[in-house]
């Protein structure tokens, strides 16, 4: 008798376990680099202006507080924190590819819209690489700034052909943005339904150039090569404002 | 049968007799040169042993990242006890004369103070040994290439390098397998039933216990910044290396832009980088390609990872191959003659131009790394000694 309950019980929770299961699925957010509307390749030089060519070696952000919200309003929490990388997009077919994050086990319905942050929230900027285990998307101690007691939340780096020569020892491009002025987030529109033990992806792009756009042109990085936020605020908040702002559903 | 017939036929018998002799002596002779024929283990040889390890527990300070410790390989005593003789143990290597300590010596903090190092029979490698300290929080690749994703995984490769120690796994195991202490210090780190059993998972795991414990934080800097000890005080030149090797906002200082590889608390990082000290016309020309030779990407040839700068005191000499002799010489090239390369490290491309006693201040600085009680801790001592 004990023996049939037993089995009666396991039957249950196997039952009732498949059906959680059923009712769950997949979300993959589907990052994108681009350069005037085509893959970002790193290494891969690009016109900048009229006068400057430029290619980039790393770009990576951190973002935050990522939510799905429900056709009736209700959020669906992914993630506090991650990280986005390009800095390994070398090729055109990586760039393609884009960067992944995948969220699974989430409630299978209709969604409307998602929520995202660009960089770190405020409560998490209080805490320190130093503080998590490795792996943890925190723990990266180049992306912490013990002088600003902050996480460096977006890194751009490049280099500049300001001659045409084809080499580019003109000159560099360092936008370290961070500290809790540059935190940037947004909602946006996008519907799609996530059907049970199915996966849904949701194209993201965002584009490097116009993260540079100042007035008609772009930001003169030959004057304002480098920002380190604190020590130069105005740019880096002109360029968060531009990430923000250009960053959308691809 | 004459006599002189007879005198040569009995001379030939006795060359003959004498030969038979010569023969079978010289075969006894040699016979007895043979090293013995292993005997196999004998099953169970190691059971009366007791088996009770005594779990260790790493005392990391506040400030300082948890480390990782894999699963398989807990710290114990018996295991870092272990690692400890078979770091500082010659057995390793083909003619019993270079252990893991001939390159890591603990008065260098653990490097050898060379810019390249030795290994058996004299020959020389290409890179200078790095200094073992704070080792476990490294996550992203051991080596100065990266090529290596584990502690475990390094201690693997020295031993059957053909500079380094020259030999194969199979001879280092049968050595332990029939040495007079290793196989009960074996079974007290590892509870293996015989002898048979050791085998180098076991040696390079015993190893990275040890090396996990070879921590430093107890530097001016530490118990200034991380314990804010009311007792230690940076001087003013201290304070403004402090400040250039930070960045700090609204310091009138340069911004010697050291921090990015070389972050507190551990000042290196998990990460690669082309240090422009090396000038090359093009990306495949670097002598070294670092990084690159284990990507097979041409943008990571010429770089080679952050390592820390605690100690600095102790290991000259500096970089991969050990071409700086002093911290001066270290810092004059990054002030002052970084060499482009496409993938030279951004933070690099901007010149530094510190003054001389900019320079200084910055040396002063480095200084407040130093924690001396790493290279005096009996702990990590040579046991045989």
């Amino acid at each position: 008798m004990k023996k049939k309950s037993f089995f009666f019980a396991l039957f249950a929770l196997a039952a009732l376990s498949s059906c959680n299961k059923e009712g769950k699925g997949t979300v993959v957010l589907n990052f994108k680099a681009l350069y005037d509307g085509s893959p970002l390749v790193m290494m891969e030089p690009y016109a900048y202006n009229d006068t400057l060519d430029v290619f980039f070696s790393g770009f990576n952000f951190y973002v935050s507080n990522i939510r799905l919200i429900k056709e009736d309003g209700e959020p669906v929490e992914l993630t506090d924190i991650d990280f986005v990388d390009f800095d390994d997009m070398d090729n055109l077919s990586l760039a393609q590819q884009g960067f992944t994050l995948s969220f699974p086990d989430l409630p299978s319905g209709k969604y409307k819209a998602v929520q995202i942050g660009i960089g770190v929230p405020m409560m998490l900027n209080e805490t320190r690489a130093s503080d998590y285990p490795s792996g943890h998307p925190l723990a990266k101690d180049s992306h912490y700034w013990d002088a600003w007691e902050s996480y460096i939340f977006s890194m751009t780096s490049g280099k500049i052909d300001a001659n045409g020569d084809g080499v580019f020892d003109d000159g560099a491009v360092l936008y370290h943005c961070g500290s809790d002025e540059v935190y940037r987030s947004k909602e946006l529109t996008y519907a799609f339904t996530l059907d049970k033990k199915g996966t849904a992806v949701i194209p993201l792009k965002v584009d490097l150039h116009h993260c540079f756009k100042e007035g008609d042109g772009y930001i003169d990085v030959i004057a304002h090569p480098a920002t380190h936020t604190i020590d130069n605020l105005t740019w880096a908040m002109k360029f968060m404002d531009n990430m923000i702002q250009d960053f959308g559903i691809d | 049968m004459n006599n002189s017939l007879v005198g040569a036929l009995i001379w030939q018998e006795l060359r003959s007799m004498k030969s038979k002799l010569l023969f079978f002596s010289l075969f006894l002779l040699v016979f007895s040169c043979r090293p013995p024929e292993p005997q196999p283990p004998v099953k169970g040889d190691l059971e009366d042993i007791p088996y009770a390890p005594t779990a260790y527990h790493l005392q990391l300070p506040e400030g300082f990242p948890p480390m990782d410790i894999p699963a398989d390989n807990p710290l114990t005593e018996e295991g870092i006890d272990l690692g400890r003789h078979l770091f500082y143990d010659p057995i390793l290597s083909l003619d019993s004369t270079v252990s893991c300590s001939t390159c890591h010596l603990q008065e260098g903090a653990f490097t050898d103070n060379k810019a390249v190092s030795d290994g058996v029979m004299g020959l020389q490698g290409t890179r200078s040994a790095m200094a073992i300290m704070n080792l476990g929080f490294v996550t992203a690749g051991l080596f100065w290439d990266g090529r290596s994703p584990s502690l475990e995984d390094q201690a693997l490769q020295p031993v059957t390098n053909p500079v380094e120690m020259r030999n194969d796994w199979a001879t280092v195991e049968q050595r332990l397998r029939r040495h007079s202490d290793y196989p009960a210090m074996f079974r007290k780190a590892f509870g293996i039933s015989d002898s048979g059993e050791i085998s180098k998972e076991l040696v390079v795991k015993a190893i990275a216990q040890f090396e996990r414990t070879l921590l430093t934080f107890n530097s001016k800097f530490d118990k200034k910044f991380l314990y804010n000890d009311p007792t230690v005080e940076f001087t003013d030149s201290e304070y403004r290396g402090f400040e250039m090797f930070f960045d700090f906002p609204g310091s009138a200082l340069p911004d010697a832009q050291c921090f990015h590889c070389h972050n507190a608390p551990l000042f290196g990082n998990n990460d690669f980088f082309n240090n422009g000290i090396e000038e090359v016309a093009t990306l495949d020309d670097f002598p070294d390609l670092g990084r690159g030779e284990i990507t097979g990407k041409t943008f990571d040839n010429g770089k080679f990872r952050a390592p820390t700068l605690r100690n600095l005191v102790f290991t000259a000499p500096y970089m991969h191959d050990g071409r700086f002799e002093t911290l001066e010489e270290v810092i004059d090239q990054y002030s002052d003659h970084v060499h482009f390369a496409d993938n030279l490290d951004e933070n690099l491309s901007f010149p530094i131009n510190l003054s001389e006693s900019q320079k200084q201040d910055l040396i002063n600085f480095l200084y407040t790394l130093t924690d001396s009680s790493l290279v005096l801790d009996e702990r990590f001592s040579n046991p045989f000694e």
